[in-house]
């Protein structure tokens, strides 16, 4: 789960504070900017999530952006659609 | 492919986690981390089955919940680990949290023969073989120590080495043209050799083995298939990866 060489430095800060918070909890099967999985690891699209798992019975969807909130829910339409289950958390890493 | 039994328990044994600490102390690191999260609900129970017959106390397989987990003896000092999961244990989140957590060394293997198109088999799989190494300490990411992976990302080959270059790699390897043979499973195997775990020798693991059960409920989109039930639906025939390359 290594981070693409494309995300920038606060992203990637934020991401190891982010998967270290969730490992804590129990969450598991992490995948960082890779292809959609839904809840039984079964691929439902070709988009990459910057982080995805499963956590509490249901698989969740994060999108970090440096240039705003809306860049990062501008993900949500694409990655609902392929997994109308799961859950989705925009964030805004300034 | 070099692979675990050649399959007989794919995808269970696709991917292995591996922590450098004893049985006993493995077990403890794994049921002290879910215990608060399942509100106390965990147990051990040490089984009187040897290796690989261990392996089906993981039945049935589930999506979308883990609620057991096998730690097995292994080699060099070793502790094996297995989950019930659908598509085949995750090790990464397990080994990279207890290497932290258990001040040790860890490894997370992941060895899966490519077979899409090949006939006769539906779905095919995408191919992969990866080595990840964990270490106690916080690194440039997380507690990852090294890197080596070439594997097939559903579009193409990706070959990865991130993180810090141990004395036992190949590294004349990774410069090979085709990306898939930049690292393959006996390279794999040589590798956690030179740790002292021989991954794909099934004498190398047991006897002792203790299954850990969380008491987690299956979400109603989880899935939850026997072991040959997954192979099917995965299109898994064991055996076949002993002549396929990788």
């Amino acid at each position: 789960m290594v981070p693409a060489r494309s995300m920038v430095s606060p992203a990637i800060t934020f991401l190891q504070n982010r998967i270290a918070q969730l490992q804590q909890t129990g969450a598991n099967f992490f995948r960082v900017d890779q292809q959609q999985v839904d809840i039984n690891n079964v691929r439902v699209g070709i988009n990459r999530p910057d982080l995805q798992y499963t956590l509490n019975g249901q698989r969740w969807y994060e999108e970090f952006e440096t240039g705003s909130i809306q860049d990062a829910w501008a993900h949500m339409p694409r990655i609902m659609a392929n997994d109308p289950s799961g859950q989705f958390i925009p964030w805004y890493v300034p | 492919m070099q692979t675990l039994l050649s399959e007989r328990f794919a995808p269970t044994t696709s991917s292995i986690g591996f922590l450098r600490l004893g049985l006993d102390p493995a077990v403890e690191a794994l049921a002290g981390w879910r215990r608060p999260i399942v509100a106390g609900k965990v147990s051990a129970e040490e089984l009187e089955a040897g290796f690989p017959d261990c392996l089906r106390s993981l039945e049935p397989l589930t999506g979308g919940a883990r609620p057991r987990e096998l730690l097995v003896e292994a080699s060099g000092g070793w502790t094996a680990y297995f989950d019930c999961s659908l598509q085949g244990t995750d090790a990464v989140s397990t080994i990279s949290y207890l290497a932290r957590a258990a001040g040790c060394q860890g490894l997370a293997i992941d060895v899966v023969p490519y077979t899409e198109g090949k006939a006769g088999v539906r779905p095919g799989r995408y191919g992969a073989v990866q080595f990840e190494m964990f270490g106690p300490l916080q690194t440039e990411f997380l507690n990852y120590v090294r890197t080596v992976s070439a594997a097939h990302d559903g579009s193409q080959w990706v070959f990865v080495a991130n993180g810090t270059e141990q004395w036992f790699e190949e590294v004349e390897a990774y410069r090979a043209r085709r990306v898939r043979d930049r690292f393959n499973s006996e390279m794999l195997g040589r590798y956690c050799k030179a740790l002292d775990l021989d991954v794909f020798n099934p004498a190398a693991y047991g006897p002792r083995a203790i299954l850990v059960r969380s008491e987690v409920k299956v979400p109603p989109d989880g899935k939850v298939m026997s072991l040959a039930e997954v192979q099917r639906w995965l299109g898994i025939v064991p055996g076949m990866a002993d002549s396929l390359p990788g």
